[in-house]
């Protein structure tokens, strides 16, 4: 680089840093060049669900360089060091970039059309007996277009995303407390919280714009106090004004021991509770009607010398915890992310903090709020809005209502009783049914779950014995076990819109090539589908006979959107999303149209339009004078409540034990998770040098005194063995994070370290999802 | 040779003795300071570097946070320690 564009390039770099620190400086919506020669143009990062907004700088075909947005009021110009490298991510030298196909037990490189025909004939077989296994990192148009090929075309409702692993128990907890999926409040919330509590979840790494966002408000002074309540010290901690370290499993009596003190001191908000709850006992996600008194009586176990036995946390701690929701002046918000959902109790735990908040009156206002952080990109905007589970439909619909199945047959011009009543697998039973040979294929986008399902030996192990289709960017564990392997577009490669935590959509416009002949993830599936039309399949047909994805053009005349030349051409997503919006006001998610999008940073649903012609987004739901669909004079409208009566549901959930706890055998608990540097598995992340030589190689974290009672050193090999496998790992004591004494944690970004090997699949029996905090294990130094 | 930016976080107390310890190191160069801390852009000669950069910002006592705002890396296919770096 010549010395005087480099000193240029500081300029901009300076002025971009100030412009951040000032608040300044204006980026438009679409692509501009930039004084340094740069075009730039907006995309929300593709990493976490935080949505932060990036500005991509693309040069010569190529992207360049990234800087926070500081138009887009998510980040406000900053990101996190993923995010700063996701152009960097693109660039790894084993793109995929041709098809294969796998041949002699070698995968060797074949034609599209070879590729498209391989997978048409092996669906045509049977299927019944194919699967889609998708993504929270799916684009919001890529998840509608698989809704539409299996369930409103093959009549097939075997589709279910990673999203299963990470938010399935925020879903189910949500439709059980309010009747409806998606937060109530937003991030502006933590710009006006008191305190702040922390459930199980390290923002600091996993969701560090926001956390900074806290963070910068302690430095500027204002008294913004953070409780962390956790089962390890990690760099959330640091920030901390204190740390309860609880007992695996114990998040479920300490909600309910804040209960039992408020109810019983009569420091509850009473007349919010009236006015907007009813009481629900039972297990299951109907239950049965509960009294207040009863309620009350019920919540006697839970003293705090109960929630010290089972919790962990001493009954001081706990009285800390009662008096700031007892406290009416206080604005408090709970976050949570994978400790509370990924737990064989998920959907409780998410009822309960949903109790706290509703006792205390501390909910659907500004600073107090109850909030499930995402952890994909689009786990909101395209898993759960449009559907892609097992048993939904796009718009909150579910296929075992024949009104809900009727609604989407109208919708998709398909023939009435095309779309199937039951629902079909959720993701551990899937790959239980693929391990057995029940279901013979599967198709799998934007995730990598022979390196992220829990217990892989016995769910993913005979994935090579059936027929996997992997549409992926880079070679995987996954793509190591398949049939057919397709290589795809990423990110700025391709248009796309994901939905994040805060119900915010955001829109960006393709910016550069993908590498070779890697292609959309929307055309694949349309191209299948195209040629199963061609080979006779009737599903692929709508209720005029023409192909199940017809769209006319502007002259009327149906676009060839099969054919890869036309595709590049079109702006398929506009096609796809203005054909899915009408789904989201059935539900009243009301997403706004995509030229708004296309203008703004973003918009968070419900959008109407304003009777001067605006589009007006929504920053708290269910808050009258924020959400347009709540009836005036009722403050607080829950309209999606369970018992149509406008109220959220109070549950008496109980403490249960884990299901699989240490012994003498196992005497330790592992926990697994991520670190701030690698996203997921590390596909992305371990291509991008700076990322990957900060964190390597996975390790073992363990307490320093049991460190020392097992003469472990940080570097020494230790084996971890459960009742499903074993790893060997290098030990780090006194590094990111400090478990509590009698456990571990490792992370799972790392292939050749395949820590699901010795994770359960045990699960939340109402959400399905996973519990990879808590098995039990032995260490043991090699 | 990337060029990166940074917003250090640090109380006002602290802002002086962080430039000045930072002011006059080759490749680094600080703009106005605000309240809540300054900004700081730098041309390092590899992507390493900068990251290294980062790190030892985010170190530097009285530091809350140093925040990468900006990432320039047009001719990083150049930089031949890049092509060292193991696949995973």
């Amino acid at each position: 680089m010549l010395s005087n564009r480099r000193d240029f390039l500081k300029q901009a770099a300076l002025a971009a840093a100030s412009s951040v620190l000032a608040g300044t400086m204006i980026r438009p919506a679409q692509a501009a060049e930039g004084a340094d020669g740069l075009v730039w143009q907006k995309a929300p990062c593709r990493f976490c669900g935080t949505g932060c907004g990036v500005m991509v700088g693309v040069k010569d075909g190529r992207v360049v360089a990234v800087q926070g947005d500081l138009e887009n009021p998510v980040n406000r110009g900053l990101l996190c060091v993923k995010g700063y490298h996701a152009g960097v991510a693109l660039y790894g030298k084993d793109r995929l970039t041709t098809p294969l196909i796998r041949k002699d037990g070698q995968l060797t490189p074949a034609s599209w059309e070879e590729a498209i025909e391989a997978i048409a004939r092996h669906i045509l077989k049977d299927p019944s007996k194919f699967s889609f296994y998708g993504s929270g990192q799916w684009t919001i148009p890529e998840g509608y277009t698989v809704m539409k090929f299996m369930k409103g075309g093959l009549g097939n409702n075997h589709v279910d995303p990673n999203a299963r692993l990470c938010m399935a128990s925020a879903v189910v907890g949500m439709v059980t407390t309010y009747g409806v999926d998606e937060p109530s409040g937003c991030y502006d919330d933590l710009d006006t919280a008191d305190t702040v509590i922390l459930w199980g979840n390290n923002p600091a790494e996993m969701h560090p714009v926001l956390w900074s966002r806290i963070v910068d408000r302690r430095l500027k002074g204002q008294k913004v106090e953070i409780i962390d309540l956790g089962t390890r010290r990690t760099r959330s901690t640091e920030e901390a004004d204190h740390y309860l370290e609880f007992t695996p499993q114990g998040d479920l009596a300490i909600a309910n021991g804040i209960c039992h003190a408020l109810v019983k001191s009569g420091e509850l908000d009473r007349d919010w509770v009236t006015k907007h709850c009813n009481f629900r006992k039972g297990g299951d996600a109907d239950g049965e009607a509960m009294t207040f008194e009863d309620y009350a009586k019920w919540l006697e176990t839970y003293t705090p010398e109960f929630v010290q036995k089972v919790g962990g946390i001493r009954p001081a701690q706990l009285q800390l915890l009662v008096d700031r929701f007892a406290d009416p002046n206080r604005k408090i918000v709970s976050l949570w992310c994978m400790g509370m959902n990924q737990h064989t109790r998920g959907t409780w735990i998410n009822n309960l903090v949903y109790n706290v908040h509703f006792l205390s009156g501390k909910f659907g206002k500004p600073g107090s709020t109850a909030f499930s952080l995402t952890g994909q990109p689009s786990a909101c905007g395209t898993c759960r809005e449009v559907g892609t589970l097992g048993h939904a439909l796009p718009g909150g619909r579910i296929v075992a209502n024949e009104d809900h199945r009727k609604q989407c047959e109208e919708l998709w011009n398909i023939p009435a009783g095309r779309i199937g009543a039951k629902p079909g697998h959720h993701a551990v039973a899937l790959f239980d049914a693929l391990q057995k040979g029940d279901l013979t294929g599967a198709w799998v986008q934007v995730t990598n779950p022979a390196q992220s399902m829990p217990n892989l030996n016995g769910l993913t192990s005979k994935l090579k014995e059936r027929f996997l289709v992997v549409s992926d960017i880079y070679p995987t564990v996954t793509t190591d076990q398949a049939a057919v392997v397709l290589p795809s577009a990423m990110w700025v490669e391709k248009n796309g819109m994901f939905g994040n935590s805060e119900r915010r959509t955001q829109q960006w416009f393709k910016m550069i090539e993908p590498p070779g002949q890697a292609r959309d993830d929307v055309w694949q599936v349309i191209a299948v589908a195209r040629r199963l039309f061609e080979l006779g399949h009737p599903g692929m047909k709508n209720k005029d006979g023409d192909f199940l994805f017809t769209f006319k053009g502007a002259d009327g005349k149906p676009v060839e959107l099969w054919k890869w030349d036309v595709f590049r051409q079109t702006n398929a997503d506009r096609l796809l999303f203005e054909e899915y919006r009408p789904f989201t006001a059935m539900k009243k998610y009301s997403l706004a149209p995509y030229d708004e999008l296309v203008k703004s940073r973003g918009l968070r649903w419900p959008v109407v339009k304003t009777p001067e012609g605006t589009w007006k987004e929504t920053a708290r739901r269910f808050v009258e004078g924020e959400d347009p669909y709540v009836k005036p004079g009722s403050g607080v409208d829950f309209y999606w409540g369970r018992l149509k009566d406008g109220k959220a549901l109070i549950w008496a959930r109980p403490y249960e034990a884990p299901p699989e706890v240490p012994d003498e055998k196992f005497p330790f608990w592992l926990r697994t998770g991520r670190v701030l540097e690698h996203w997921h598995p590390g596909t992305m992340t371990r291509r991008v040098p700076q990322l990957h030589r900060a964190m390597p190689r996975a390790y073992v974290e363990l307490n320093p005194g049991d460190a020392a009672r097992l003469n472990i050193s940080t570097g020494d090999k230790v084996k971890l063995s459960s009742r499903r496998g074993e790893l060997v790992l290098p030990a780090w004591i006194n590094g990111r994070s400090t478990p509590a004494r009698g456990a571990v944690f490792v992370p799972f970004f790392a292939e050749e370290s395949l820590i699901n090997l010795v994770t359960l699949e045990a699960h939340c029996p109402l959400s399905k999802e996973p519990d990879y905090k808590k098995c039990a294990v032995a260490v043991a130094k090699v | 040779m990337p060029v990166s930016a940074y917003v250090v976080r640090c109380a006002p107390e602290d802002q002086s003795r962080l430039r000045a310890e930072l002011a006059g190191q080759p490749g680094i160069e600080l703009g106005e300071s605000a309240s809540t801390g300054f900004p700081v852009a730098a041309d390092t000669p590899t992507n390493r570097a900068a990251a290294e950069l980062g790190e030892r910002l985010q170190h530097l006592p009285g530091v809350k946070a140093a925040v990468l705002v900006y990432h320039n890396f047009e001719d990083v296919a150049d930089d031949p320690a890049e092509a060292t770096v193991p696949a995973p």
